[in-house]
């Protein structure tokens, strides 16, 4: 596979997360989501030039991507909680209190 | 060992962590002093290896005197935000011991970002920093305004991290490691450089400005500057800035330093749009803190140019103007911090208005302060732009140079209007007295500073001089 299949691959993908973000008018879960599948374009990219360089550091590289894309959405899930918690809904156009 | 000052903020993180829980009565207290004295006690640390240069661990961090002292700035004013924390009257939510332990984690973060020298170890260190500046935004769990801003926070930093992955997967598909000194030796050797390696920067550069708050990536700034509780948002202002103008500073001067026409042209627009915005946004708003943030991407802005001829002069200005910036930035905070009726913290501009009546001191304090951030000489803010200003006209960036004066002369208006506010308005309904002296005695103290920095410019320039020196050394 030359690189270039793996480059339009994982462009593909993160413009679908970025388009997710700025589309969506739904609930805050799906920018959750959207913001995985750009951690993963770029991890397809890392694995991808780490197969075609032979070069080792890609793949750890998107290991440890995995291990933060982990602890970023526990730490956005737990955030997500507490909004919830107090205004009783995770739509996006609950979040309007603050602007000026 | 060298890199022993985060090991021993780790240390003593860990050390806090485990004796907290047998803490019983006033926790936040006691483990914010004992936090303060780990920061105290890093600084030696920091200040002992500042003459070192040394890449370790195989060149994933790399240890230099602009490192050690751009750490050591940022130890010192997150010390001054935990100290605020101490002295002021906070909310109930806020009262936990974590908080200070939380600020500790995003300290060790921005410590190993300042030194950061390959792609993966910036990341992690960036992530570190930023986890633990998502908890401290939505910390008040009884505002629903705190936990909103984390919200806008939580989406805005990801987004970052995300455009910064891709971006460095770029340069590692083009270079075929993400090691500083590898990818500068890439672009030495070619003939033409690559436009994938360029959009890679792009990518890089629109991430770090998202976390700058830099416009056109200012949007979630004003948002989660007014929702975050005060004291979180001096930190916000504060030390972060610090970390990613040193990440900003030692990826474009240094690996990229060969395709510096094409990230000028990128930095240059940036810091128009961000003086300009920073400047003219500023004129409507009736909050304190979104006013705050306001002034601080036009700061940013400010600041970003001295980065624009990516020489060593203009790294010198903006290590200066950092520190006059942090300086202001702690001040004008502070008063906002004391700003409370009936035991409720108040922060619009109407509420400021005959402080001077009630407490003449403080007021004048303020004012200089406010005069410094508009740049009106002899402050500390004036010498700040002076310098930057000069690195401008220098490198023959005139249209730079003019807007650079006209939106600070826009964003002296807002300045003195608060300024106005403060000693002829008639006092509206009195605020609640100053009650502690500590934050008056600091906030003369930073006041005086600003005032008296003009008697001693010479030692900040050889200062920051001599610090700048190591950076360029490598070449």
């Amino acid at each position: 596979m030359e690189p270039i299949h793996y480059l339009v691959l994982s462009s593909i993908v993160f413009s679908i997360g970025f388009l997710g973000i700025f589309i969506n008018r739904k609930n805050i879960i799906t920018i959750l989501m959207s913001i995985e599948l750009m951690l993963l374009s770029a991890n397809i990219n890392f694995v991808g030039f780490s197969y075609t360089l032979d070069d080792l550091s890609g793949q750890i590289f998107s290991l440890f991507i995995l291990l933060v894309a982990a602890a970023e959405a526990a730490i956005g899930l737990a955030i997500l909680m507490i909004f919830f918690k107090k205004s009783g809904s995770i739509s996006i156009d609950k979040i309007s209190n603050l602007k000026g | 060992m060298i890199i022993i000052p985060e090991i021993f903020l780790s240390i003593g993180f860990l050390l806090i962590l485990f004796i907290t829980p047998f803490i019983k009565i006033n926790a936040h207290v006691k483990v914010g002093y004992f936090t303060l004295l780990i920061i105290f006690l890093t600084q030696f640390f920091v200040l002992k290896d500042i003459f070192l240069f040394e890449e370790i661990f195989n060149g994933f961090f790399v240890i230099d005197s602009f490192g050690s002292f751009l750490k050591s700035i940022i130890l010192i004013s997150a010390g001054l935000v935990i100290y605020f924390y101490l002295i002021i009257k906070n909310e109930k939510s806020l009262l936990r011991p974590e908080f200070s332990l939380v600020i500790l984690i995003s300290i060790i973060g921005m410590m190993l970002m300042v030194s950061a020298n390959n792609l993966l170890s910036l990341f992690l260190s960036m992530e570190l920093q930023s986890l633990a500046l998502y908890i401290l935004v939505s910390f008040s769990r009884e505002d629903i305004n705190s936990s909103e801003a984390g919200v806008k926070y939580f989406v805005i930093g990801s987004l970052s991290t995300c455009i910064f992955l891709f971006g460095s997967s770029l340069i590692y598909g083009l270079v075929g490691s993400t090691d500083f000194s590898n990818i500068s030796q890439f672009m030495s050797d070619q003939y033409s450089i690559p436009i994938m390696l360029i959009v890679g920067l792009i990518f890089i550069l629109v991430s770090l400005s998202l976390k700058i708050s830099a416009a056109p990536f200012h949007m979630w700034t004003p948002d989660v500057y007014q929702g975050a509780p005060t004291i979180v948002t001096t930190f916000l202002s504060t030390a972060p800035k610090v970390a990613v103008f040193a990440v900003l500073i030692r990826l474009l001067v240094f690996p990229f330093g060969e395709i510096i026409v094409d990230w000028g042209k990128i930095v240059i627009i940036l810091s128009i749009s961000s003086m300009i915005i920073g400047s003219l946004g500023a004129l409507k708003q009736t909050d304190l803190k979104r006013l705050m943030a306001y002034s601080t991407i036009n700061h940013i802005g400010f600041i970003m140019m001295g980065l624009v001829p990516g020489s060593e002069d203009g790294i010198t200005a903006i290590s200066i103007y950092l520190i006059f910036y942090l300086t202001m930035n702690l001040g004008a905070f502070l008063v906002i911090l004391n700003m409370q009726r009936d035991q409720i913290n108040v922060t619009s501009i109407k509420d400021l208005s005959g402080l001077y009546k009630n407490e003449p001191i403080l007021a004048a304090c303020f004012a200089v302060i406010l005069f410094s951030m508009a740049g009106i000489p002899p402050l500390a803010g004036f010498i700040g732009k002076l310098l930057i200003l000069n690195i401008v006209i220098d490198n023959n960036l005139f249209f730079l140079a003019i807007i650079a004066v006209l939106t600070s002369v826009i964003a002296a208006f807002y300045y003195i209007r608060l300024v106005k506010s403060i000693f002829f308005d008639p006092p509206v309904h009195d605020l609640d007295n100053f009650s502690n002296s500590q934050s008056k005695f600091l906030l003369s103290i930073l006041s005086l500073f600003n005032l008296t920095v003009i008697l001693y410019p010479q030692f900040f320039l050889n200062l920051c001089a001599s610090i700048t020196l190591s950076l360029f050394a490598l070449k």
